[in-house]
Formats: structure tokens, sequence, C-alpha cells
């Protein structure tokens, strides 16, 4: 093999001045063509491993249809979180966790704890600024919720009896119980905007006052001032 | 011998052994071997040694949402130094991201940076970006509270910059943490991201061949070569670093795992890894995350890239670049060092007795701020020993019942003493005490009941709250009902409307003598009923027998009334108005009275109802959150040795 190879580089030195030009162009699509082959070859299976396995979750999966089934006459995407009456009337938020049907790829996990929610009945009228600047009115009674993903970071704030504030355990944010941003003492208050609000629809039970809380649960992206739900 | 020598000749003259050999060990260092010399040799072993280490864990692994933390816990409490192994490999990273800025400095520092080595400098940074990786994905593979919940935030960062919600929906595998966030950041630590060091590394080596040591020409030492001498020297600092690692591995017991990820669990305690806590830090203090979390960090590594670029600006003799790099490096150490000391201490943030007593008072603002630190670093500490509590807990229930396929958080889903407890919490603390004295100092506060006002007592009298139910349906708790100077204590009927009720009428005119001897017999018998597990009353048969006569007979007291003559009892049909007692605080009645307190078994009679304020809590809790509180108060899976 080696004998061969010394023979051929031989030739292409004595033989430089007649075909010089031949051999170069010969030699370009050979080492072009080398290379490309050696290219796709490398390149082939990582392209594969992305398309099969990187970009997995970005595929839309559907349930298994034992629970492929719809939600009744309560709109897609809202979840059964609690009744009014488990609410306090002074307004004292409670956190209750949103429970579906998820996947963990593997794994199709019925009835599981897929994020959590503070509702509160509020104790008087709140005033709210909605997405696009307006303003709005939620009447005393009616029922607030607020997601307990911080905005910042995406820690879990959890409700403080002493200072009746949400509070998030990592980069100090604060939250009023409105879910406005909280600023006691002129202190750094990292969190880009406000808690982020849910819509809830409520549903009365056949007999009673008591009414079924559905809140139309959802995350959002952390760390920017827009509230962009995750998809 | 000649046998020997003729194998290896037929080696080398196949494969030139010998010549590399001599190339690897003969480098020559101008100026002989130096200890200053052994940072980088110290940094390869390092990362030998997880290697090692890593490779041994990985054959113990699974990672799974369901099998993560159940393979590590298996990896540190049942293989045979598994906890040692894993300690190493955990305190070994470490050591790296503490030499890894010690060999920069160094390198910085005599001037190794600059022409012609600027390349390898660079391939330097770039292992360090590596190592970095390395440890946060390490971080997350336990699958602990602590480290699903820092890693939480790091991959939340991921979003920010454009493009950046894609990178981490591949990254986490969707957009929730679960199996695929576990299978894939298994592979970025033990191949991809190894993978990369390895190739890096070789070429930072070789390089480093290529250029040789940075060595000062105003050494007038003597030449040597690499072998021996500065072998020695590294073998000795490495040996010097693995035994301290082995010692502090030993020391701190390996490296601590803390109960297992619980997705919708607040964690308080969540922080990353020590050497990530100035970069945490960082992000408390800008408005913008973006701010924060990319463009400090990029800017400052963007400084690092640029040093060997700076370093040629040389414009007068003394205020050079490499004076500028120096000085900006150092104080960006400090800065960083800084931070992270700023990170522990307000996590440890205390105030004195006297001095919490006057902040709660005051209203002035900077006290206010003053006091919602200490509050935040109390908070932090709290669930740090709640998830010490859990781990424990959840310990004691794997040597019990072992870890069901279904994964750790099905033990700890199902057990009482934890969900049981956060239950209470949740839904009965505001009314009701549980004032277990064996957890005293530590859920104070969150299990201790209403707060009562100043100078609260019985006669004055509100309704501020409902009995303390801890050993409730012992025969002590029985007793105290039954004995006239406790039942409008607070632990009893004295923060209910009960307080005005014909039972504290009964039990303070008609049992107020020597009556301590019926009282016992009649608190065996209806804690019989209980059959409570921590109290099991086997040998009270009489006293028990005789006890049910006296519940069933009211001549022996003051009123001359039976306690059948209001309750239920047996076959006495009830004709007052208070709770049946047939199987008092057993299963079933505890579970009727926290479904329906207005029952015609418990409060209810003849259409009235004698329910002072307990919701019905069948509308509020499904029936296994009942039956956990139930198990719960009864202590039924409290002791699991029994």
């Amino acid at each position: 093999m080696s004998e061969h190879l010394d023979n051929e580089v031989g030739d292409e030195a004595g033989d430089e001045a007649e075909s010089a030009v031949g051999t170069e162009r010969r030699s370009f699509i050979l080492e072009a063509s080398t290379g490309l082959l050696g290219v796709c070859l490398g390149v082939g299976p990582v392209i594969a491993g992305l398309w099969g396995f990187v970009f997995d979750p970005f595929r839309k999966r559907e349930l298994p249809s034992k629970y492929n089934t719809g939600s009744g006459d309560v709109k897609e995407g809202h979840y059964l979180v609690a009744t009014t009456d488990s609410l306090p009337e002074d307004g004292t938020p409670q956190r209750f966790e949103v429970i579906s049907d998820k996947y963990d790829a593997w794994n199709f996990i019925p009835r599981q704890p897929i994020g959590s929610v503070y509702l509160r009945k509020l104790p008087e009228d709140l005033e709210i600024v909605l997405e696009d600047g307006s303003k709005k009115v939620l009447k005393k009674g009616e029922i607030d919720c607020l997601q307990t993903t911080c905005p910042h970071a995406g820690c879990s704030v959890s409700y403080d009896g002493n200072t009746n504030a949400l509070l998030c355990p990592c980069h100090n944010s604060e939250f009023e119980l409105s879910g406005a941003k909280r600023t006691v003492g002129g202190k750094d208050n990292p969190s880009p905007r406000s808690l982020d609000r849910l819509d809830t629809v409520i549903k009365p039970i056949a007999d009673g006052d008591n009414m079924e809380i559905y809140v139309e649960f959802m995350e959002f992206y952390t760390g920017i001032h827009e509230k962009n739900p995750v998809s | 011998m000649r046998i020997l020598r003729q194998l290896f000749e037929f080696t080398d003259n196949r494969t030139g052994i010998q010549e590399l050999t001599k190339e690897a060990l003969y480098e020559n260092i101008p100026g002989g071997s130096k200890w200053r010399y052994i940072s980088g040799s110290m940094l390869v072993f390092a990362f030998v040694t997880q290697m090692i280490t890593g490779t041994f864990l990985a054959m113990s692994y699974s990672p799974s949402s369901t099998t993560a933390w159940a393979s590590v816990y298996y990896i540190q409490n049942e293989l045979s130094g598994g906890w040692l192994l894993r300690g190493i490999h955990h305190y070994m990273a470490q050591a790296m991201v503490v030499l890894l800025p010690i060999h920069m400095l160094q390198v910085v520092l005599e001037k190794a940076y600059v022409k012609p080595r600027e390349f390898n400098y660079w391939l330097g940074l770039v292992l360090m970006l590596i190592t970095f990786g390395l440890g946060l994905t390490g971080y997350l593979l336990p699958w602990d509270q602590k480290g699903y919940w820092a890693t939480k935030v790091a991959t939340n960062l991921m979003t920010l910059p454009p493009g950046g919600a894609e990178m981490q929906k591949m990254v986490v595998g969707g957009t929730e943490y679960g199996n695929l966030t576990l299978t894939r950041f298994f592979a970025l630590h033990v191949l991809v991201l190894p993978g990369a060091l390895i190739g890096f590394l070789v070429l930072h080596l070789a390089l480093f061949r290529k250029h040789g040591i940075t060595a000062h020409s105003s050494d007038k030492r003597g030449d040597e070569y690499f072998w021996p001498k500065q072998v020695l020297k590294d073998a000795v600092g490495c040996a010097i670093l693995f035994a301290l690692i082995f010692w502090i591995a030993v020391a701190r017991e390996g490296a601590e795992l803390g109960p297992p990820a619980e997705p919708t669990k607040a964690f308080d305690a969540a922080r990353p890894e020590w050497y990530f806590l100035f970069l945490f830090q960082l992000l408390k203090k800008f408005q913008s995350e973006f701010v924060g979390a990319i463009v400090v960090p990029g800017l400052i590594f963007g400084f690092f890239f640029m040093m060997p670029l700076i370093a040629k600006f040389r414009p007068r003799h003394l205020f050079n670049g490499h004076l500028i790099n120096v000085s900006v490096m150092g104080l960006l150490f400090l800065g960083a060092g800084y931070l992270t000391f700023e990170a522990m201490q307000e996590d440890n943030y205390t105030l004195s007795e006297e001095r919490l007593a006057e902040v709660r008072e005051s209203s002035d603002p900077s006290d206010k701020v003053e006091l919602e630190k200490h509050d935040k670093a109390a908070r932090f500490h709290r669930d740090k020993e709640a998830a010490e509590r859990d781990y424990n807990r959840i310990a004691a229930l794997i040597d019990y019942q072992g870890i069901p396929v279904a994964g750790p958080l099905e033990l700890l889903r199902n057990d009482p003493e934890i969900m049981g407890a956060r239950l209470f919490k949740a839904k009965c603390a505001s009314c009701h005490a549980y004032d277990d004295p064996s957890t005293e100092g530590i859920e104070l506060g969150e299990f201790a009941g209403p707060n009562m006002p100043e100078g609260w007592d019985a006669e004055s009298g509100s309704d501020f709250g409902a009995p303390n139910l801890y050993g409730f349906g012992s025969v002590n708790w029985i007793k105290n009902v039954l004995t006239p100077e406790k039942i409008k204590s607070v632990d009893n009927f004295g923060a209910t409307a009960h307080r005005a009720g014909s039972m504290v009428d009964f039990v303070e005119n008609g049992l107020n003598g020597d009556f301590d001897d019926q009282i016992t017999k009649i608190a065996k018998a209806l804690s019989a009923e209980a059959g409570l597990v921590y109290e099991p009353l086997t040998d009270e048969a009489d006293a028990i027998a005789e006890g049910n006569e006296l519940i069933q007979n009211g001549d022996w007291n003051d009123y001359g009334t039976a306690c059948t003559d209001c309750h239920s009892y047996k076959e006495n049909e009830e004709i007052g108005g208070g709770p049946d007692l047939t199987g008092y605080a057993s299963a079933d009645w505890i579970r009727q009275m926290i479904s329906d307190p207005s029952h015609s078994s418990m409060y209810g009679y003849d259409g009235a109802d004698n329910n002072d304020r307990m919701p019905a809590f069948k509308e509020f809790l499904t029936e296994k959150e009942i039956d956990l509180l139930v198990q719960f108060i009864r202590q039924d899976m409290k002791n699991l040795n029994r």
C-alpha cells in the first residue's frame, strides 16, 4: 500500500510540467468529494439524533384514549381547583394545587399536580391593570387567582402572614396580595412584573351557595416584562 | 532478561513507545521544577478522579423522575462506601472550581496569557465554562428538593436571550421538569461535557507543550526535565489534594442528599451550590434579570476573553494593558468573593431577642426592612430544617417498607407524618393547636393554633380556637377534658363556644371533688375505644370494665349524671347533643368528625346543631386526605419500629 502511494506521489512530481492543471482539477474533485462524504457521514447521525431526540419536546402528544375526553361544559385548559366555601371571607389567600393528567416522557400520570395557585375571595373592590394597559375593577367577593411562580426566576412564592404579602424565597421579590410588586422601605425588588393573574370560571354546584372554581392554568416565561405563556 | 529486552524492542519498533515516553517525561523546564507549577496537574488529577468516581456512580445511578433519588439514596445508604465515593465526587468537583481561578490567576500574574500563548489561555476559558456546566448538570441529578429548585432557576434564565425559550425546551426536554430533564442532564453530565472537556484538555496540553512553561529569564537556576522532580512535586500536590478531599468527605459524612424533589412544594431553602452563590446574589442586584443573568456575566466573561488583546496595549511603561487586566481581574475576584459572603450572610441574618422585640414594635421603615430580612433568613432555616426532618422521616419509611416502584414521592404522599402534618397545618392549624412536645421549638408557630390576644383567658373569653389535638384520645387527653381546672384551658374547650356549654358545667360542678380514680377509669375506657397504637392499655381490662360502668351510671358524681345522659355509648341511645362516645377517637370516629361535625352522631341532634364553627371537611378534602389527617392525629404511623 505504502509503496503504491509512494509511486503515485513520484509520478505526480515527474509529470508536473505536462499535466499539472489536470492533476490539480482531479485532486480538487477528489478532495472535495472525500470531504463532502466525510461531513455527511459525521453530520448525518447528528441531524438524525437532533431530529428524533433533541427536538422531540416540540412535538405535540395526544392523551391516551382513556383520558382523551373533553372537559364537559367548561373550556379546555380550565382546571377545577377549589370551591368558594374553602376561601375565608377576610381575603387571606389560600394555596391550591392544580391537578391534571400529564405525560412524563414514557410515563403517563393521571391526576398529578402540575402547579399551584393562590386563590382569595376579595374582601373589597380591587382595581387591576390588564395586559393592554386598560383598567378593570374586580368586585368585592369575586375570586382572584394568582400564579405561585415568581415572574423573576421561577421560584415559588409563599404567603407570609406577618407581612401579609407573597414573598419569594430566592432573590427577594415581594408582592402584595393583589399581585402587585411590593417595595417596602425602597428595597430592591428584582421582579420584572407583578405576579401573573389567571382567569377563573365559577360554576354553581347543584344545591347551596357553594361554587366550583375553575382556573385557566398556565405558566409564563420568567425574567421579562411581558406576560408570555409557555406553550 | 533477554526475552524481556526482545519483547521491549519488538514493541518499541512497532510503536515508538520509548520515544513517546521520552517526549512526555523529558520536557525541559527552564529554571527547574517549582511548586508553583503544580496547579495545572492538580486540575487534571481532579478531573481524572471525577471520571473514575463518576464511572462507578453511573453504574448505580438511574436517571428518571421516579428512580433518580431512589438510586442516589441506594448509593448513599446501601452500597459499601457508596457515601464516600459520592462524597469524593461531590467535593472534588468543588476543588476543581476552587483550583480553576487559582490556576487562572497564576497564568495571568505570570503573564502566560499573552503572546504567543493567547490560544491556550482561551482554551483554558473554555475548559472553565465546561467545568461550570458539569457542576450545574451534576447538581440536578440526585433529584432532591435543593438541586431541583436551584437548577430550575438556572434553566429559567436560559429563556432570556432570543431563542432561549426553544433552547430551554431542548435542554429540559419540555416545558417542565421530568424524566427527559434527567436523561438529558445525565447525558450532558457524563458524555457530552466530559467528552468536550477531554478534547479541549488535549488541545490545551498540546499547546502548552508547544510553547513550554512560562519561565522568568531572571531565574538563574539550571534547567531540569519534567521527570522526575516536577512529577514528584505534582504528585505530592495531588496526594495532598486527595487527602484533603477524602478528609472533607469523611468529616462531612459524604455529600448531602435532601428529601426527594416535589414539583409543587415551594422550597424556601433552594440555593445553588456555594460556588454559584455570587451569580445568585448578582441576580438580586438588578431590576432587569436579563442584565443580572446575561449581560453582566457576559461582559465579565467577555473581558476575560479580551485580556490577551488588552495586554497588547502599552502606552506608558507603568500603566499598561497587563496592569489593567490584573487590577480588573483582582477586583472581579474580590467582588465575587464579596457577593458570596453577602449571600451567605443574608441567609444567616438573625436579630437578637431584644432587638427583634424592638423592631416588631417599631414603625420605622428601616426597622421594617431589618425585620423582613430576619424573617426571610428564618424562613430559609425553617425550610432547611423541615427538609432535614422530611429526609429523616423518609429514611425511616424506607427502612420500614422500602421504596415502591412508583418512587419516593409515593412514600411521602401517603405518609400521615409528612402529608398529614402538612394538611393539618393548612386546614386545621388556624383553629387547632398540635402541641407535640417532641417537636418543640421546631414547629412552634406553625402548629401552635390561633394567636390568642394578650391577656386572653377562659373567663374573659372570646372564641378563638379549638382544642389542642396532640394526643387526642389518649388517657391523659381525656382526663384533661374531665378535670375541672383544665377543661376551660386553651388546650380544651376554653376558646370555643363549648366554654359555656353543659359539658363544662358538668365537669366544673359535677366533678369538683376527689374523683381522680373514676376519671382515670373513664378515660381508660374511652381510650380503649380509640385503640391508639402508642397506648395499647393491654393490662387494663379491669379498669376499662369499671370505666364502662361509670360512663353509663351517674350515681358516683356530684350531679348524679351519667355520660350516657347526653352521649350515646354502646347500647345506650343518644338523648342529648353530645357526640357519640362509641368508638371514641377511633379512626372511623375522627373521620366522621372531620367529614361532618354536624352529623347526628357528632354535634347534631334532633334537628339542632351544637357544632361550634368546625366546617364539614368532606366538602374540601378528599377521602384520602381525611384518612391522612386521621392517621396523623392518631399517630398511627409515627413510630415505625413497633
